[in-house]
């Protein structure tokens, strides 16, 4: 059912790996050291320079385990992740990496431009540069308007905007989102949209994990589907999607007549007529079927 | 004030104190790499073990020279700006208020009470203040998860616990020095008085023989001081001399020392006396010390004075008209350095088997003499004719040794000799203090006797005191963000509370173990304060005792391990000990070399104690 189409809008897929993982697995402990959750068994991805990847995944599948291990928030029980050729736990890479958490966690005392100058400080740039920075990506998230306010007055989807130009102060080469749209209007979820696509087309390689389907399949270029802590699909959203033996057809201005002409061909082909289906549903159609495989024949990657 | 041992010089004391802190970081090395290898061996298997503890150190070192003030600055700014807007300076209105309210209850107090109670509300406030301020922000941010934020940056461990030291330190800094300045201030105004002739003695005055009356200043803050007119200079030649507070003021007529200070008496142009400010209780003497011995009563060198038992070890007891002496000996005696003559000082303890004439001191001599006699010509003079003194309890004494003395010739007759010349040899000379009266002791300690050199200035002391609040302060700071990686919160609080504390008594606690001291752990000693029983009736046997006994032995072991790491938040202890307050209200000028000391002991414990927050936080999961 799935074919590799080989085609390729950016040409990303032959570009060097950025983050990397061989094996990578995490299992939860207590303070006893008792095991309680196996949140991610073996995973072997890699992410390549120019991309955007999407972890994919019911909650608790294991996508905001997968991204704190390779950020080394999390030490891996086994196996190993590497950005940028580097250990997950080294603090060099982060010189590179840009981060917006789960949820945007902010000190609430400062304001937006305070929040900025702090974690400009912490990367090696000049104080004009920093100054330029913080005014551009205020400008860019559009809080412009609140920016002397502090953080504790902000709503849902200010923080996460701010949160947003927080990850991106040191103009870095990776970015890494878990969740970027949630908490946005949809206004601001194009516009999140939009500016994943415009990083990804300033060369940069962004990794981010979501639920949300109708962003994956909007922004990336290729998926993982992660379920119960296992890869269960990866490979690039177009070809993924491509349903070979489905032929879907969507017509405008159609007359009954010829409507019914066309029914009638398609059984005299032995056919059947599928609704006209919004492209989306397709990968949500991907994801569920993925996620009902799984639960019916556990430990194996589907199809 | 008790200072049993000199003060070691800086340069003594220096090689001592690194030798140890190398020793003891060794052994502590050891100690933290054997317990990473074996938690990393418990979880992972020994194999993995190896790598991981070479790791933990290689990036260690590696981090520590990656160190970057920019980075630490940033941090240590955010969390002064986090301080600021909790807003921790309403601290400040609080110390304020209790200053307003303490006026109160310290009106008519001594300038010790004065100087005791600001500096100790200054300190528990701000250790208060920063423990709070310290416990909480790590955890905060970890719990909150704005840490994430922070360690994808490319921040160190080392400038996340190192930027929350400086940065609440400067609050503490901020706050200590606003209070020592309103403390200045406080202290001065709340001593500050002025007084006149008691109304009731005017009459007095008029009569024309006014020579020799005992009068009295009228009451202000709750005490008067009496005074005669005597001429100064008839009294000093019988030997009963008058206390002063300085060298420079001979020929000056002074009120009778009352709440630690005198007025100095001028007299008006129609001869009624009026005061000056007060003088005495806010001082910096700076001592210059002697070495102690003793001569018993036949006159034998003698180990230490006698006993009383009243006093612990510490002070040596003369027997008065025998010939037991305290004898001091001073070096670095020249014309140079005391130009005047000795600008002695003494306190001394009298002990009385009798109660004598209690109105009055105990009569004393001191001889100035030649500190190597064998070395003298056969009729040169080896020691000057004794000076009488009455010896005032408690109260520091101010009796000068002028550089022209006089010496008894064999044939009796008296000759006049120089000190420097006569009596000093190579910088060194002695003084003989011996009680007359017979019956009667005189109770002496090292400390107790000195040379009083120029006096420091008062502000300077009392910043002082308050630079060794602050070494606490960057302590407690320094402790609580530490052990903060670890804990959460309330429980990193009052960890910190309680090693600080177990620290504070660390004396005591060894003391408990080691049977020094009587007294039992916490269930025991529970146990006795409900039944009221003191610490010698036995407890008699049972398996509950027993159990009792064993659980209060290993509490006991805990506490003496930790009482033997945490720094000495009190005074003394050798010295070692960082509250220098006693000195300041005692009116010693806070020996510089003493600061520099506590300066670096504290630096070391810093040094030391935030990389144990470097491996606590590189070697934590955050995300966990
Ligand atoms: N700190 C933790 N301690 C114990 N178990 C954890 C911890 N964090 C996550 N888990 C468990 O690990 C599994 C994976 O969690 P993870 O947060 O990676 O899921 P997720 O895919 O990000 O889910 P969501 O879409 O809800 O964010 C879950 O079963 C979760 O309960
Ligand atoms: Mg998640």
């Amino acid at each position: 059912m799935v074919t590799n189409s080989g085609s390729t809008t950016s040409g990303a897929s032959t570009g060097e790996v950025v983050i990397e993982t061989r094996n990578l697995s995490k299992i939860y402990r207590d303070f006893w050291g008792r095991q309680k959750v196996r949140a991610l068994k073996s995973l072997d991805m890699e992410v390549r320079r120019g991309e955007i990847f999407g972890l994919l995944g019911p909650n608790g599948s294991g996508k905001s385990t997968t991204i704190k291990l390779i950020l080394g928030l999390l030490f891996p029980t086994s196996g190993e992740a590497l950005v940028f050729g580097y250990d997950s736990t080294n603090v060099v890479k982060n010189e590179r990496i840009g981060f917006l958490p789960e949820e945007s966690y902010l000190y609430k005392f400062l304001n937006a431009e305070e929040t900025l100058d702090f974690y400009g400080r912490l990367f090696d740039m000049s104080p004009e540069k920093r100054r330029q920075r913080t005014q551009e990506l205020i400008e860019m998230v559009g809080l412009g308007w609140a920016k002397r306010r502090q953080l504790k007055e902000y709503s849902k989807g200010m923080t996460r905007r701010i949160g947003l130009a927080q990850a991106l102060i040191n103009d870095p080469e990776l970015i890494i989102l878990d969740e970027p749209t949630t908490g946005l209007d949809p206004i601001g979820t194009r516009e999140m949209k939009d500016l994943i696509l415009k990083l990804r087309d300033e060369g940069k390689t962004v990794l981010m994990c979501s639920h949300l389907l109708a962003d994956v399949q909007d922004v990336c270029d290729r998926i993982a589907i992660l379920h119960q802590g296992e890869l269960k699909e990866m490979g690039r959203v177009d070809s993924l999607l491509q349903v070979t033996d489905v032929t879907q057809i969507r017509t405008q201005g159609l007359s009954e007549e010829a409507q019914r002409e066309i029914r009638e061909i398609i059984n005299k082909h032995g056919g059947n007529l599928l609704a006209v289906d919004n492209p989306t549903t397709t990968l949500e159609d991907l994801f569920l079927s993925i996620v009902k495989d799984s639960e019916a024949r556990p430990g194996r990657r589907a199809r | 004030m008790a200072l049993e041992h000199p003060i070691i010089p800086f340069f003594t004391w220096l090689p001592f104190a690194l030798l140890l802190f190398v020793v003891l970081v060794t052994g502590i090395g050891a100690v933290v790499v054997l317990g990473i290898y074996l938690i990393a061996a418990v979880r992972n298997g020994p194999g993995q073990a190896v790598q991981f503890t070479r790791y933990v150190i290689g990036s260690a070192i590696y981090d520590i020279l990656q160190l970057s003030p920019r980075r630490t600055i940033a941090m240590a700014g955010l969390a002064f700006k986090e301080s600021i807007r909790r807003y921790v300076f309403m601290v400040f209105l609080v110390f304020v208020i209790v200053l307003f309210f303490a006026t109160l209850f310290l009106e008519g107090s001594t300038a010790k009470h004065y100087i005791g109670f600001v500096l100790l509300l200054s300190k528990w406030l701000v250790l208060l203040v920063v423990l709070i301020l310290s416990c909480f922000s790590l955890p905060a941010d970890i719990k909150s998860r704005t840490i994430y934020t922070i360690v994808t940056k490319p921040v160190r461990s080392w400038e996340i616990v190192l930027g929350r030291i400086v940065g609440f330190s400067a609050i503490g800094t901020l706050m200590l020095a606003m209070m020592c300045v309103v403390s200045y201030v406080f202290v001065r105004r709340g001593l500050d008085h002025q007084h006149v002739l008691e109304p009731e003695d005017v009459s007095l005055i008029a009569a024309d023989d006014s020579d020799g009356l005992v009068l009295r200043t009228d009451v202000q803050k709750g005490h008067r001081h009496r005074f005669s007119l005597t001429n100064e200079n008839e009294r000093a030649a019988d030997g009963d001399d008058v206390e002063r507070p300085g060298a420079a003021s001979t020929g000056v007529n002074w009120t009778e020392q009352v709440a630690g200070h005198q007025h100095q008496i001028l007299l008006a142009d129609d001869g009624t006396p009026t005061f000056g400010p007060p003088i005495g209780d806010t001082l910096a003497r700076r001592p210059v010390y002697g070495k102690l011995s003793f001569l018993d009563r036949n006159g034998d060198p003698a180990e230490k004075g006698i006993s009383v038992g009243k006093e612990w070890t510490y002070r040596g007891y003369i027997e008065g008209n025998s010939l037991a002496t305290a004898i001091w000996k001073f070096d670095g005696v020249s014309p140079n350095s005391f130009p005047e003559g000795l600008p002695l000082e003494m306190t001394i303890r009298v002990f009385r088997t009798h109660k004598g004439e209690i109105e009055q001191g105990i009569l004393g001599t001191i001889v100035v003499r030649h500190p190597y006699p064998e070395r003298l010509r056969p009729g040169d003079v080896v020691e000057s004719a004794p000076i009488s003194f009455r010896a005032d309890e408690f109260v520091g004494q101010w009796l000068p040794i002028p550089r022209r003395l006089k010496a008894l010739a064999p044939d009796g007759t008296t000759k006049d000799i120089d000190l420097f010349n006569d009596l000093v040899y190579d910088g060194e000379v002695e003084l003989r203090v011996r009680c007359v009266e017979s019956g009667q002791y005189f109770g002496m300690a090292q400390a107790d006797m000195y040379m009083r050199r120029n006096d420091g200035s008062f502000f300077g002391n009392f910043c002082k005191a308050f630079f060794g609040i602050w070494l606490k302060m960057v302590l407690v700071v320094t402790f609580s963000v530490i052990i903060s990686t670890l804990l959460n919160a309330p429980v990193a609080m009052l960890a910190t509370s309680v090693s600080v504390v177990i620290g504070f008594f660390a004396q005591d606690i060894q003391n408990i173990l080691t049977g020094k001291t009587e007294g039992g752990g916490p269930l025991e000693s529970t146990f006795r304060l409900f039944e009221q029983q003191n610490q010698i009736v036995p407890l008699g046997e049972s398996v509950q005792v027993n159990v009792a006994k064993g659980i209060d032995w290993v509490v006991m072991v805990l506490m003496t391990g930790v009482s033997y790491v945490m720094p000495n938040f009190r005074g003394y202890a050798d010295y070692g000990g960082l509250d220098t307050g006693d000195f300041l209200i005692n009116g010693f000028d806070i020996p510089m070399t003493l600061l520099t000391q506590h300066f670096l002991i504290t630096f070391g414990y810093v040094v030391v104690v935030s990389t144990f927050g470097y491996l606590f936080l590189k070697t934590r999961e955050i995300a966990a």
